[in-house]
């Protein structure tokens, strides 16, 4: 993948890792490194300045790395985190939530134009992603080129949902940013895409039968759970041994609880970074119920999850002049 | 019709009580839950009961300023708000999810609480979940 400011953008932050392991300002970092095939990445614990080499950064770190702060927080090591500006959100309510402490972290914030979904990619140029052998990019486009061809995609057809609608605000909470120019293409990635508005047109007995098609399908193989920076819970109640409120079974019904009582349970902390739905193996869209519930979070309280460490989550608690819609 | 109520032991479960010793007359479609505090409830309760197929669920709680924890109500109501919403988003009639504030010298607004819910689940048309889909637990 030939992008100059790509290119650049990991030679500092290879940089600023040596660094900081040098100067033992972490005991590690998160980070990426390549994946088993050319648009694969995965994440990375450097914890040597040997490894600084394979650290990567290019359009398809989609991780949303916050996630590996959950269960290692609590060890009390000094952990430096690279983070794209979404990701920024989910590191805040982790520190919001006492899950991390912010003195514990040292958040590397990269300049992120905008992450590739692969399949996007292979839908619009047609082209299975495993002959491409090169793709370069400009203003607008993206060139893919195989060995006998070359084809221009659009890069806003390419990009995750969550990248056309990324709203730039730089968020005060990094500890270093690193950036070559400004993220350019705005045009691109200021964008709104429907989300669950067409499902509010249909009838109640219409979205029941939408939701238990795609529920029906559900594995309960609890990868959106494991992934979501929000789902931070010690002992999660679907694995709880006490008071096994629903079964394991991944019957219809039980699944709906399950997708329910989630979306809930994450309501005032879903930072709307879209990790669930990719992991999904069934392709459930689980964005729809995301987004819709921080849209009703919004409007009943004014509040959205990810900008501020010291606001108080609305379920945390109350007016006394609160509306009540019961009556 | 079948109607799951949770009721606070301090406020509504008394409530439910006076409206028995007074002798008034309620609907008897409803299976009463005692709970703590109606900020006992854990979504996952109106959930599971809905998922089972019942036609509605009550929620009664102490007044709000009245709480015997203070201000547990008021968390009940914010955190109902947000589930009746969701239930709707996701194909329950909300009128399903009902939420009263009954002290427990109202026996007669228990009563009339009970009426209320029923002849507001009476005018939908739309189906509750098939009864008895999901596993025996
Ligand atoms: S629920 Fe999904 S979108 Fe929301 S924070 Fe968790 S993984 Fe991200
Ligand atoms: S689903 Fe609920 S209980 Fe389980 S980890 Fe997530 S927030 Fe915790
Ligand atoms: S990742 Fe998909 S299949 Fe697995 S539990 Fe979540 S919704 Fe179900
Ligand atoms: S004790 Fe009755 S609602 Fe809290």
């Amino acid at each position: 993948m030939k992008n100059q400011t790509y290119i650049e953008l990991t030679d500092t932050l290879k940089q600023k890792i040596n660094q900081l392991l040098n100067e033992k300002v972490v005991d590690y970092v998160i980070g990426y490194e390549k994946g088993s095939l050319w648009f694969k990445t995965r994440p990375f614990m450097i914890r040597k300045q040997t490894e600084v080499e394979k650290v990567i950064w290019n359009r398809f770190c989609q991780f949303n790395l916050s996630t590996f702060l959950k269960p290692i927080s609590q060890r009390g090591e000094k952990i430096g985190i690279v983070a794209k500006k979404c990701d920024l959100k989910s590191i805040v309510e982790l520190i919001k939530n006492n899950q991390v402490k912010k003195e514990n972290l040292y958040i590397i914030q990269v300049a992120c134009d905008g992450v590739l979904n692969w399949q996007k990619l292979e839908n619009f140029s047609g082209i299975p992603v495993s002959k491409v052998i090169e793709i370069e990019e400009n203003a607008l486009n993206l060139v893919i080129k195989t060995s006998e061809s070359s084809i221009e995609v659009l890069k806003s057809d390419c990009l995750l949902d969550k990248c056309l609608v990324c709203d730039f605000q730089h968020s005060t909470y990094a500890d270093d940013f690193i950036s070559i120019s400004d993220e350019n293409n705005h045009e691109i990635r200021n964008q709104t895409i429907p989300y669950f508005e067409s499902l509010e047109d249909v009838d109640y007995e219409g979205r029941l039968e939408f939701w238990l098609k795609h529920f029906s399908r559900c594995l309960r193989c609890y990868a959106c759970r494991n992934v979501c920076p929000a789902c931070f819970c010690p002992t999660c109640m679907f694995d709880s041994q006490e008071g096994l409120w629903i079964s394991k079974e991944s019957k219809t019904p039980e699944n709906y609880v399950y997708h329910l009582t989630r979306a809930f349970h994450t309501a005032t902390l879903c930072v709307e970074c879209g990790e669930c739905e990719r992991v999904c193996p069934v392709n459930i869209p689980l964005m729809k119920l995301n987004k819709k519930l921080a849209k009703e979070v919004k409007d009943a309280f004014g509040y959205q999850a990810g900008l501020q460490v010291d606001e108080l989550s609305p379920f945390k608690t109350f007016c006394q002049e609160d509306t009540d819609e019961f009556k | 019709m079948e109607i799951v109520a949770f009721c606070c032991q301090w406020c509504s479960y008394a409530g439910a009580d006076l409206a028995g010793t007074s002798r008034l007359k309620y609907p008897a479609n409803i299976r009463i839950i005692k709970i703590p505090c109606s900020s006992r409830i854990n979504p996952t309760f109106i959930l599971k009961a809905l998922s089972k197929g019942v036609d509605g669920v009550m929620v009664a709680g102490c007044h709000p300023g009245d709480c015997h924890y203070s201000n547990g109500n008021y968390f009940t109501r914010r955190r109902l708000t947000v589930l009746k919403r969701l239930i709707e988003f996701c194909g329950i009639n909300p009128e399903r999810l009902q939420l009263y504030w009954i002290s427990a010298a109202e026996g007669g607004k228990f009563a009339e609480s009970v009426k209320d819910i029923i002849s507001r689940l009476e005018k939908i048309q739309d189906k509750p979940f098939p009864k008895n889909s999901g596993s025996s637990l």
